[in-house]
């Protein structure tokens, strides 16, 4: 009592969740990921890791998590007029993302939730940007920032664990005709409590 | 050819009923029968036949592609859980295979499943999917001929499983190894995905070696904790008529026809007398020729016959599980929890100290103190020649209903603390910040918890009551009445105690 037709349609279906999960998966991903309310703009993720109290560009998921430290993100930049948006997730607890010298935050960083900084220009570029703070969708905070060129120290300002002080960065505002390089750091202390283990 | 099957490629082929009566003794693990199995075999108690009374069952069961249509969607989900823990958000409130398998599945599994609908589980489960496959080379059909099992064509080795680990051991062995772990598995996705993706490679690999569901009936810890407790369950697969069976010649519930496989639990359906082995899988349903299977329904705690040490060391490992866990995941003790979360705490020396009491507890230290109440019983009872070996399996009965409902009442306050984590996570399964549904930003909001309590207590005076009524009930059948209460006494001690142990955790 045995339908090939019926076994081949049986297999397709096994095929299809197979191969039908994942993909949703990636679709759904790319709708939620381009979500983002900033047209034209340079978006970056970061993700918060309180193990070894860091910042990373890289993904942060549940086979990585425990098996690597991920490679840290310790510098930003943003240019004159550029519009920039910076999500933020968190691989584990509550974080808090500050620049506290520009006046930029607290964005509350949570595990499952996506925060969005944009940084609008002004109608002229050279006047700085409006910093928008997105959480759950909506923008919660609106705060100017002056294009004022300097390298400054951002923070983690929600206490997140052993090392919690030492999930620090810098934020640098590139002047007209500036590039990193004019920024050599010394801004942003050495670590003690946490080293850097990236296996590099 | 009707009444003849082959049961190994490479073996002579013997007549059904001799198959039977082999597998039947295969299907009893090698236990002698209890001295009152026969009164466990004939129902006391009333039971309804669920075919006949819920209309298009019967019709929905005989159907082939019955249980491919409930399986499906499960592997859907569960390839979904298994992305989510190895893609998804590390956290473990966050990542559906965390918050749905354990807070909604174990929940769902020990509350109402087992209780109400015996292994049907292991209907719908997903981990020997592939490994049926393969082994049947068809998903829904039936293929007859050799080489195979009975009259079946199957694929694969088709080896016999060693008999001497024909019995739950392993099972036991593994989910006490799995719930050493149980910090790391209900918090971590990525441990997660390790033991459940695990078992289904494990359970593919020997569906290629081991002949029919060797996997699920010695190896799944999953199914051994459900074997157990399937004895308390409302529902039982049985044959309607025992003469029908006995008159029977060509055996094809145990030997397959075109119609279905022969039982892939390898029990013989016609003369099944317990829930323990049988997987709810419905093949005898299509191949009883004479129509004399059903599932009834029945009392709760109807089959009440420990036939192994094997299934005894099961129920004291369950109990001490949950007294564990409701000690480590629910007690205020920061310390103890510390110790069972290595991966957090980094207090590998201390780990070990928990692993050591926890396996000495369940294995030495709870069987001892039970050895000792049947013991002293013993001779308060004054009955030298009764045999310890079948008053300590008898009377280890006791600790199923108490340890089921110890498991119902330490996974409430899951559900009532932490179901809220399921609402979002519905929403966002991969823990990426998505939000299909609208409810991903649902808070975190314990329903009710002021109530569980209340309901706690309840659970387990209820399991205290079944577990004092079937060791008085096993006391009665084996010794008159004073004799037979001063057997029990110190057993029913004993459990009072330890019921009374959990209400101190859950109420202080």
């Amino acid at each position: 009592m045995l339908s090939k037709k019926t076994e081949l349609v049986a297999a397709a279906l096994v095929l299809v969740v197979l191969a039908g999960v994942p993909v949703w998966v990636m679709m759904t991903e790319s709708i939620f990921a381009s979500a983002t309310g900033v047209e034209n703009a340079r978006v970056m993720t970061l993700t918060a890791v309180a193990k070894g109290g860091i910042w990373t560009e890289e993904e942060v998921v549940g086979h990585s998590y425990w098996r690597r430290q991920p490679k840290p993100t310790e510098r930003l930049a943003i240019e004159l007029g550029e519009t920039f948006v910076i999500r933020f997730k968190s691989a584990d607890v509550t974080h808090s993302f500050a620049i506290p010298d520009l006046n930029v935050g607290p964005v509350p960083v949570e595990p499952g939730h996506v925060s969005e900084v944009w940084f609008v220009p002004v109608e002229k570029a050279e006047d700085g940007w409006n910093v928008h703070v997105v959480t759950e969708g909506h923008v919660s905070d609106v705060r100017f920032m002056p294009a004022q060129p300097g390298e400054y120290l951002t923070q983690c300002s929600a206490w997140c664990g052993h090392c919690h002080e030492e999930m620090r960065g810098t934020f640098v505002v590139l002047g007209a005709g500036q590039t990193l390089e004019d920024y050599p750091g010394g801004v942003l202390p050495p670590r003690k409590k946490c080293p850097l283990h990236t296996g590099e | 050819m009707a009444n003849t099957v082959s049961s190994q490629p490479d073996q002579p082929e013997v007549s059904g009923a001799e198959q039977a009566n082999k597998s039947s003794s295969v299907a009893e693990k090698g236990r002698p029968p209890s001295p009152s199995s026969d009164t466990a075999t004939a129902p006391a108690t009333w039971r309804v036949d669920l075919l006949k009374v819920i209309p298009g069952l019967k019709w929905l069961v005989k159907r082939r592609w019955f249980q491919f249509a409930v399986v499906l969607p499960n592997v859907l989900f569960f390839h979904l859980f298994l992305i989510a823990g190895i893609f998804g958000s590390p956290v473990g409130n966050r990542n559906i295979i965390v918050v749905f398998v354990w807070i909604f599945w174990w929940f769902f599994l020990i509350s109402i499943l087992v209780p109400f609908f015996s292994r049907s589980w292991c209907t719908v489960c997903p981990f020997p999917f592939f490994g049926e496959w393969f082994q049947r080379r068809a998903l829904i059909g039936v293929r007859v001929g050799k080489p195979g099992v009975g009259r079946n064509r199957m694929w694969g080795l088709n080896k016999r499983w060693p008999k001497a680990l024909s019995n739950i051991w392993l099972q036991n062995f593994g989910f006490l190894a799995m719930c050493t772990f149980s910090v790391a598995l209900v918090t971590r996705p990525i441990a997660s995905v390790i033991a459940l993706g695990g078992l289904v490679l494990l359970g593919t690999v020997l569906h290629f070696i081991y002949r029919q569901r060797a996997f699920c009936d010695y190896v799944c810890p999953v199914s051994g904790f459900l074997s157990l407790y399937s004895m308390t369950s409302m529902i039982e697969v049985r044959s309607k008529d025992a003469d029908v069976c006995t008159k029977c010649k060509d055996k094809s519930c145990l030997a397959g026809n075109e119609q279905g496989y022969g039982c892939p639990w390898m029990m013989y359906p016609s003369k099944m007398d317990r829930n323990n082995y049988c997987g709810f899988c419905m093949e005898c349903m299509k191949t009883c020729s004479h129509d004399n299977m059903t599932v009834r329904a029945r009392p709760f705690c109807s089959d009440t016959r420990i036939r192994g040490y094997d299934e005894a060391w099961k129920a004291f490992i369950m109990i001490t599980l949950a007294l564990a866990y409701s000690t480590t995941l629910l007690g205020p003790w920061g310390t103890i929890k510390d110790w069972a979360n290595p991966s957090e705490s980094g207090l590998w020396g201390h780990f070990a100290i928990y692993a050591c009491s926890l396996w000495l507890l369940a294995l030495v230290v709870l069987p001892g103190l039970f050895y000792c109440a049947v013991r002293i019983g013993k001779w308060l009872c004054g009955k030298p020649e009764a045999k310890m070996r079948e008053l300590f399996l008898g009377f280890s009965y006791v600790f199923v209903p108490l340890g089921l409902l110890a498991w119902i009442a330490f996974s409430v306050p899951l559900m009532f603390v932490n179901g809220s984590y399921i609402i979002s996570v519905i929403s966002d399964p991969m823990g990426w910040g998505w939000d299909l549904f609208g409810t991903a930003h649902f808070p975190w909001t314990p329903f009710y918890p002021e109530v569980v309590a209340y309901i706690q207590v309840p659970l387990l005076l209820f399991g205290l009551y079944y577990a004092l009524r079937t060791g008085y009930a096993f006391a009665k059948e084996n010794f008159e009445v004073p004799a037979a209460v001063r057997v029990f006494a110190p057993v029913a001690v004993l459990v009072t105690a330890i019921t009374c142990g959990f209400m101190r955790l859950y109420v202080g």
